[in-house]
């Protein structure tokens, strides 16, 4: 993923002022800054969610190798249902439907993918141990998905946007309304997970920022301010000197 | 420190309480006791056996089920040519159209929702003065034309609560669907119809309640003091509302006059399960975005 | 702060024809909403365009209502709708305002919620139900206790229509005080105010405009009714000199006459009458529009 040039405008407000920075498979990167600073609307910049929101205007280019082609997504080289597919996003508060926990899974899995039967079943089940859901649920598929607790309901979003075999995953403050346990949890996968998938972070914990980052973004007013890499991340003191400096 | 208009006030508001309370209570328990007794299965079917009644087979004089048939009948048909309408208008109007439609569109919906309803019974006797002027010389007031003027009433119900059930949902299950990659119309059929589910069931409910009880429309447009079974929709019909009124104004014998009761209590009974039912269902629906 | 997040399509997205077929069906379904109300309006003024045609139009808006004697005159039916809704109104209005007191500050929490469900429950009591309750409660009330006429008079329908148009009032003007900031009436709270001055002096203005509105509503409520007017207030067509005397609504005139009469000219009176109350409507509601949509109001209520 390339990101260069990035500005986002909400009715006039410069919300992303020229943003530029690069992520890999491999790596995490997190992004991290003061309230307002634009994190969101970053992370919503890579699936295109920004245009959900009234008086959007964006510039810059986006560019990231989907189906193995490369190509800027603000060009349409994908159709959008298509790239928000292969960019997927877990969002702040679990966004669990009314649904059984199995069909909180199977409902994208059937409307946009058109899977049906043993092969969604089987989608299904991979998505769930993907995530270490599969032995906590597999008896109560058919449970309403609001009776799962605060960490699995985020787990089974994750594994909702697993299922659609997304390239890259954008996830926004995915433990933040979680306890130490469920975070625990979660922080467990996503170290797992960023062997395969780009994962882009935005964090309000500085100790977890320093758990799972590879990289770190410091955003501050829309701008990066500070890019830390993996060294500034050993030493505690260091790093929460020169994060403390850039908010 | 109080003074002694704080007091005052004070006892004020409490006694507007009270003064409610018991003017409420009042009414309930005089229908309540002068009703009770009359609620026996004589009270529907008068001398007739209950079952060939049922079926329609024998005609019931003295009860009160043709006018209990005839008000089912009437909230059937409105409701389901009012209920799907709605809900269509409902989706429309929160999750396609622009702002300025919308304004447009939600200012006619508020206007038709603030029609008197003796307006809509006007409208509808109007309607049949302009076919018989036009193209159906033969109408005249009927089931049908009483349940289509309902139709209109009931509808602004079901879009507004609709409407707001959909506008009520958080922006993280509102940016789901998208996210997901679904397109508009599966993200509204598979996302945002399901959370708002509750609340537009309970304005469908609300929408078949009003239609159970109103008079003013169907005074106009077909309802009758005695009619039997409903035969078609296109013939005359009878109903409980106006049956309660009629025997207000002219009941003939105190017989009459403790079916009216036993009538009116039927009635509140139909209404106040509805209600509750609605209003189990709104709160429900409310606790769960609380929640979240 | 970022609007309320509407799922558009972008631009330049294909719509997929199944997209743009279910886009077309549903704006259909609205229009059909919409085109109704426009319908009635064409529909009323439709057939008073003889009155105005024929002259009539001045015997309709005179003061005497004689149909048998040549005269069609509303406008002692415009009056009774106007007093008698106006008097509903002043019964209902303060002893809302007492009651949304009572449940906001005063009463302890279970018993304001308990006003609170008994109010919201009364809405769904049918008006024919308390036509009906009242014609044998209130009417030999009425006439025992002040020993004038049948009972059935202006005082009655007032009474009654004014427990009618109470919880239209006051769930109104209730949820609009429930939006006001929580951080205001802890303000007031701090102030060392007593609960009845906090109500008064703080949230009461802080709410205005719902108190407005919900008046507005009540009254619009009081006009548009039929029933219980019909049923008790005697449908005589004067003008009431007194609190006892028999009074004839708009609504109920419009009942009352296709019910029996069959000269045309008192049809055409129907239909003016008709047309007064939905003009009369529309403006109520276009007044509640203004209102709703009025700069400053917001800020009290929650999120600023």
């Amino acid at each position: 993923m390339t990101i260069r040039g990035l500005s986002v405008w909400f009715s006039e407000r410069t919300v992303l002022d020229r943003i530029s920075f690069t992520a890999c498979p491999g790596r995490i990167v997190v992004i991290v800054g003061p309230s307002g600073s634009g994190k969101t609307t970053l992370l919503r910049a890579v699936n295109r969610l920004n245009e959900c929101f009234p008086n959007c205007r964006t510039e810059g280019s986006v560019e990231l190798r989907l189906n193995g082609r490369d190509g800027d997504i603000y060009r349409d080289f994908v159709p959008l249902p298509d790239l928000r597919r292969k960019v997927g996003m877990v969002f702040q508060t679990p966004s669990v439907l009314p649904f059984s926990t199995r069909k909180n899974l199977a409902m994208p899995l059937k409307v946009t993918l058109g899977l049906d039967g043993a092969r969604l079943s089987e989608r299904v089940e991979w998505a769930l141990r993907e995530v270490s859901l599969w032995d906590e649920v597999k008896d109560r598929l058919h449970a309403d998905a609001s009776t799962l607790s605060g960490g699995q309901q985020q787990r089974l979003c994750l594994a909702r946007v697993l299922a659609l075999e997304p390239q890259i995953l954008l996830l926004d403050e995915p433990t933040a309304s979680l306890d130490f346990k469920a975070t625990e949890k979660i922080e467990e996968l996503l170290t797992k997970l960023k062997k395969r998938y780009t994962i882009l972070a935005v964090s309000h914990s500085l100790s977890q920022t320093r758990r799972l980052a590879d990289r770190v973004c410091v955003l501050r007013d829309g701008r990066i301010v500070r890019e830390l890499d993996h060294q500034h991340l050993q030493d505690l003191n260091e790093f929460q000197r020169l994060v403390e400096d850039a908010f | 420190m109080k003074t002694a208009t704080d007091l005052l006030l004070t006892a004020y508001a409490w006694f507007c309480a009270i003064a409610v309370f018991l003017a409420t209570s009042l009414l309930l328990g005089f229908l309540l006791k002068r009703g009770m007794g009359v609620i026996h299965p004589r009270l529907f079917f008068g001398d007739t056996p209950w079952f060939p009644a049922l079926l329609g087979t024998k005609p019931v004089f003295e009860g009160i089920w043709p006018a209990l048939v005839g008000t089912l009948a009437l909230v059937l048909v409105s409701s389901v040519m009012a209920i799907p309408l709605g809900i269509a208008s409902g989706i429309y109007l929160s999750e396609y159209a622009s702002a300025r439609v919308r304004s447009m569109l939600g200012f006619a919906v508020d206007v038709l929702s603030g029609t008197p309803s003796i307006v809509m019974g006007l409208f509808g006797f109007t309607m049949i003065l302009f076919l018989r002027k036009t193209a159906l010389p033969q109408a005249r007031p009927s089931l049908f034309l009483a349940a289509g003027c309902i139709t209109l009433l009931i509808l602004p119900y079901v879009i507004r609560t609709t409407q707001t059930a959909l506008e009520a949902i958080p922006e993280h299950i509102r940016l789901l669907g998208p996210s997901l990659g679904l397109t508009h119309w599966h993200h509204v059929r598979h996302v945002l119809l399901p959370s708002a589910s509750r609340g537009i069931l309970s304005g469908a409910i609300l929408a078949i309640g009003r239609a159970s009880e109103d008079t003013a429309v169907i005074m106009l447009t077909g309802v009758v003091a005695r009619a039997g079974l409903p035969a078609s929709l296109w013939d005359k019909f009878e109903a409980l509302p106006f049956r309660i009124y009629t025997l207000a104004a002219e009941h003939r014998s105190v017989q009459e006059l403790d079916q009216g009761f036993g009538m009116a209590l039927v009635l509140l009974l139909m209404t106040g399960s509805l209600f509750a039912v609605a209003s189990f269902l709104q709160r429900s629906l409310e606790k769960r975005w609380k929640t979240t | 702060m970022q609007e309320h997040a509407r799922t558009r399509i972008p631009a330049n997205h294909v719509q997929p024809v199944r997209e743009r077929w279910i886009r077309r069906s549903l704006l259909i379904a609205t229009g059909i909403s919409a085109g109704a109300i426009l319908f009635i309006f064409v529909l009323l003024v439709y057939f008073c365009l003889p009155l105005v045609n024929s002259g009539g139009m001045s015997s309709v808006l005179s003061w005497q209502w004689k149909p048998f004697g040549g005269e069609f005159g509303i406008l002692p039916m415009c009056a009774g709708s106007l007093f008698l809704s106006v008097f509903a109104l002043g019964l209902a209005f303060p002893a809302a305002i007492g009651i949304c007191g009572f449940a906001t500050v005063l009463a302890p929490r279970s018993v304001a919620r308990s006003t609170l469900v008994m109010v919201h429950f009364m809405t769904s009591i049918p008006t024919v139900i308390y036509g009906f309750a009242s014609v044998f409660l209130l009417v030999p009330l009425v006439r025992d206790w002040f020993s004038t006429g049948t009972g059935f008079s202006f005082l009655t329908a007032g009474l009654s229509l004014s427990l009618l148009i109470l919880p239209t009032i006051v769930l109104v003007f209730h949820a609009r005080l429930q939006q006001i900031d929580p951080a205001l009436r802890l303000a007031a709270e701090a102030m060392g105010l007593t609960p009845v001055r906090q109500f008064l002096h703080v949230l009461v203005p802080a709410a205005s405009k719902g108190l407005v509105v919900a008046a507005i509503l009540g009254f619009g409520r009081a006009i548009g009714d039929t029933l219980i007017s019909l049923m008790l207030a005697g449908n005589a067509p004067r003008i009431p000199d007194s609190l006892f005397d028999s009074i004839r609504t708009l609504t109920a005139h419009i009942a009352l006459v296709l019910a029996t009469d069959s000269q045309s000219m008192s049809y055409r009176s129907v239909f003016a009458s008709g047309l007064i109350l939905f003009l009369l409507m529309g403006a109520v509601n276009f007044l509640i529009r203004r209102l709703d949509r009025g700069p400053g109001e917001n800020r009290y209520e929650n999120g600023h």
